[in-house]
């Protein structure tokens, strides 16, 4: 099977708007989530959020461009120029029909359509603006990204909500894998931070008020986030071909679903698709040293998940480190995958370990594994899950 | 209070991405780089600004021979203006 290098990283999360941000601020052990400051939030119980803040669009896009892209789609881009700079590659008219991009996102554009309700229903406009439909659609994203940098290989969006970039970045592996491509670019990008879309996670009551606090006593429940991850997928050959440096190697993917709930988590689904990655991966839970868990900070969301690892890793469990960095930068929804996936890169890279905040004390259920409570552990990170 | 011409023009600038400066009546809209999407913005625009509702031509060759240089979308504009003074429009 080819082995497949990821070769470029770009992101921005409530860390920064850069790489650089992001591993300084693991490193730091920053926090990320703060007072909602883009709408007056004083009508939602729910104020707080993950931010890209301090985002000028008109900083990277022509005005005429800017008009046609809701905000998912230009973090998309944003983070896709960064990964391909980082990744060195110069696309060409040879390159370009090489390039995939697997672009993911849970709500796709989320403030576009709560403008053009409130519009249409609360200020009885007689028509909306005519970028609408092209600026909210879910694929908006990859398109865009494709437009921005020439790319005329396979694209296309994956929507499974938070599982979405996650998707993204195992459907962009298996193009490579099975030759309908030589690079991918995967990763995904969320913008759903409006009053609309919070006033509908308030009502499913799985939301934090204070912070996000996975695996801790007293957790509370999520902390929406936003943002937009992109990896350069390379397979062997051709990264090798242009010399370019491997920041680390995809080694498996596994995908599976609970088949059960609509919100509800499931312990055998989530250690059925770790299991199968590792089985993919060719490793066992002795070589793994570090866990980026999804760790959403809902009770039973997390209790399930920490127990899969639990039991999955057995007696390694008491070696591995497991942390969840939505604890710094609130769920990315859609993105999350992709960020959790540079932070794990970046673990690797560094030998930086990044930490849960606001973990005084693991909850009864969430004992036995190392969680890296408030502090980054410097170490050497072999393979991460 | 600008003239039609003027507002119209305007509005054309704003979407051209070839020399908006040099924009006139006489200009080829396809020169200026305004593209059939561009042109779908722009009347959005001109129903704002005009207060009129432009409707949709019934073919692809009216569309296209319609709105073929800046003079074109004047008269449009003063048309629909006319319509709606003599209380036609939408009849």
């Amino acid at each position: 099977m080819k082995r497949l290098f990821v070769t470029g990283l770009g992101c921005l999360s409530a860390l920064g708007n850069d790489r650089h941000a992001f591993a300084a601020g693991l490193r730091n052990a920053t926090a990320g989530i703060g007072p909602l400051t883009a709408f007056d939030a004083s009508g939602l119980t729910v104020r707080i959020a993950g931010e890209v803040r301090g985002f000028d669009p008109a900083a990277h896009f022509e005005k005429s461009r800017l008009g046609q892209m809701d905000r998912f789609a230009q973090l998309a881009v944003v983070s896709a120029r960064e990964a391909v700079a980082h990744s060195g590659l110069t696309i060409d008219d040879t390159l370009a029909p090489r390039i995939a991009v697997v672009h993911g996102t849970g709500a796709g554009g989320q403030l576009t359509q709560d403008d053009s309700y409130r519009l249409l229903y609360g200020e009885n406009a007689k028509r909306l603006h005519p970028f609408t439909v092209p600026k909210l659609m879910p694929s908006a994203g990859p398109s865009q990204v494709s437009m921005d940098l020439g790319i005329t290989g396979p694209v296309f969006g994956t929507t499974s909500a938070c599982a979405s970039s996650g998707h993204a970045i195992a459907m962009g592996a298996l193009l490579l894998r099975a030759g309908l491509a030589d690079v991918a670019l995967v990763g995904g990008a969320e913008a759903a931070l409006t009053f609309g879309s919070l006033k509908g996670w308030e009502s499913l009551r799985v939301m934090a008020h204070d912070t996000c606090r996975p695996f801790s006593q007293g957790r509370g429940g999520m902390v929406l986030g936003e943002g937009a991850g992109t990896l350069v997928l390379e397979t062997e050959d051709h990264a090798r071909a242009r010399g370019a440096r491997p920041l680390a190697e995809l080694a498996g993917l596994g995908t599976n679903c609970d088949g059960l709930h609509v919100t509800a988590p499931s312990e055998p689904g989530m250690r059925g698709a770790m299991e199968l990655s590792l089985a993919d991966a060719e490793l066992s839970p002795d070589d793994i040293d570090y866990v980026n868990a999804h760790g959403t900070s809902t009770p039973l969301g997390d209790e399930l998940e920490f127990g899969a690892v639990k039991r999955l890793f057995g007696p390694a469990a008491a070696n591995v480190k497991m942390s969840s960095t939505k604890s710094a930068i609130g769920h990315l929804l859609g993105a999350a995958g992709s960020a959790e996936a540079i932070f794990s890169i970046l673990a690797m890279r560094d030998g930086v370990v990044p930490p849960t905040l606001n973990l005084d004390n693991p909850s009864d259920d969430c004992q036995g594994i190392d969680l890296v409570p408030h502090a980054a552990k410097e170490m050497k990170v072999r393979a991460a899950l | 209070m600008a003239s039609i011409e003027d507002t119209v023009l305007e509005i054309l600038r704003g979407k051209a991405t070839a020399n908006p400066e040099a924009l006139t009546l006489e200009s080829p809209l396809e020169e200026a780089g305004i593209d059939s999407l561009s042109l779908i913005e722009i009347i959005f625009e001109l129903e704002d600004a005009f207060d009129i509702t432009v409707p949709d031509p019934s073919t692809v060759e009216e569309r296209a021979n319609g709105m073929k240089t800046a003079g074109d979308v004047v008269t449009l504009v003063n048309g629909l203006l006319a319509e709606k003074e003599s209380g036609t429009a939408g009849a």
